[in-house]
């Protein structure tokens, strides 16, 4: 192998080791977070942008008031589960996976009774 | 049964009938006031709000929530007034990621109308947000896809076709008058719309400043020669955006500020010290102190004049 080629091997080697260790999160740009309702489950999902889930992270749920009701760390999955709590005034669901990616869900008390009433006429 | 049993067969059957016809003039009184109650419309913004009254009139009542003086764009709805949106019967959204709110919602799809939609090839990315705070709206950033899509007429006549048709939709008997109400609004639109055009037309390489990234439509078609910086009318412009504002002037002397409301006293006799005039043109985003959309927008167009004399 010449001298030039070698250099250059280097060259590609250290800028894909420089690649590589960039943090995964400054190529997620954009948290999205959906939460339902599943019997008396609120299941809270997290996506970044490009479709990935984060695998760390805590969800805080408020009810409509602005007041804490509970945090829970997110599954490996991006999913966290928790049972409904009063939701009278409706809940506002953050997630947090860190370095500024923070995302939240509203589920209204009309999104409450209606996915409830939809579960109900299932059964 | 007994009784009926005593009646003779035609009395019973003129009983029969009568109940039927009693049951049918009820049940057409009632859909008759359900069709006659008028739509209850919620919005996003002002312009929607009046674009939807003059198209709706009596037979729309139409709620914009967002509280007087903050810019409905940045607005977060509180968990209540949300779940009074989910309940309306029409939701007129602006689009172009207006209300980022209604991204974090589920909204009846239903019920939802994206006024912009049909033109959304024609949004405007903006490229270098800056992120800023003013008021009690808290910090945002004007990034990703501008949103005064309405200050661009032709555009704004367009929402208004959008709002037209998802009326009729709700209310296929009163096609006539709502088609009628947006024609007329749609007039009133385009006649905005030539003057500007006729005013620009004069030298439409003058030189501007937009006080705030809210112009990028307006600019557009009206072909304004405009930069924009991020300043608050409200607001005294700190060291660091002065600085911003003449490293612009360098290669790009303007000789006009445009403000979307009434400055304070303090900048504007700053920028005059240095040869730049100040004028208002207000996108009415929320509902004015004084008059209505067209009559904020004709008052934009006057003060627009004399820069281009």
């Amino acid at each position: 192998m010449s001298k030039v080629s070698i250099k250059i091997l280097i060259y590609i080697l250290s800028t894909a080791f420089l690649i590589a260790s960039v943090p995964h999160s400054v190529f997620a740009h954009k948290l999205s977070v959906f939460a339902w309702i599943d019997g008396d489950t609120v299941v809270v999902e997290g996506k970044l942008s490009g479709g990935k889930r984060p695998k760390r992270g805590m969800v805080y749920v408020y009810d409509g008031k602005e007041r804490l009701l509970l945090k829970i760390e997110i599954n490996p999955d991006g999913i966290a589960r928790f049972p409904l709590p009063d939701h009278k005034t409706g809940l506002k669901i953050l997630m947090d996976v860190g370095e500024g990616h923070k995302s939240y869900w509203i589920l209204t008390p009309y999104d409450i009774k209606c996915q409830l009433k939809e579960a109900t006429e299932k059964e | 049964m007994s009784a009926a049993k005593g009646l003779p067969g035609k009395v019973v059957w003129s009983l029969i009938w009568a109940a039927i016809f009693l049951c049918a003039l009820t049940f057409l009184t009632v859909s008759n006031s359900l069709a006659s109650e008028p739509l209850t419309v919620y919005v996003v913004s002002y312009p929607l709000k009046y674009f939807a009254e003059r198209i709706g009139g009596e037979h729309v009542k139409v709620l914009f929530p967002a509280p007087r003086g903050i810019d409905p764009a940045f607005w977060i709805p509180d968990i209540q007034t949300i779940s009074a949106y989910q309940q309306a019967d029409l939701i007129l959204l602006n689009g172009a990621a207006y209300s980022k709110w209604v991204d974090k919602v589920s909204l009846p799809r239903s019920k939802v109308v994206n006024t912009s939609r049909k033109f959304k090839d024609q949004y405007i990315t903006i490229e270098g947000a800056v992120t800023h705070s003013h008021g009690s709206e808290g910090e945002h950033a004007h990034e990703g896809v501008a949103f005064t899509t309405w200050l661009d007429f032709d555009l704004a006549a367009k929402q208004a076709k959008a709002i037209a048709k998802a009326l009729t939709r709700k209310k296929p008997d009163l096609r006539e008058t709502l088609q009628k109400n947006y024609k007329a609004l749609e007039r009133d639109l385009v006649l905005i719309d030539k003057t500007i055009k006729t005013i620009v037309s004069k030298h439409p390489s003058k030189q501007l400043i937009g006080s705030h990234p809210v112009y990028d439509y307006f600019a557009r078609r009206y072909g304004l020669n405009m930069k924009s910086v991020h300043w608050e009318p409200d607001e005294i412009p700190s060291n660091e955006q002065w600085a911003e504002l003449q490293t612009i002037l360098k290669g790009f002397p303007a000789k006009w500020m445009i403000w979307e409301g009434n400055p304070i006293k303090e900048p504007v006799a700053k920028l005059k010290s240095i040869g730049i005039n100040s004028l208002v043109f207000d996108p009415c985003g929320n509902v004015p102190d004084h008059g209505d959309f067209l009559s904020v927008m004709w008052k934009n167009v006057e003060n627009l004049k004399p820069v281009f004399r």
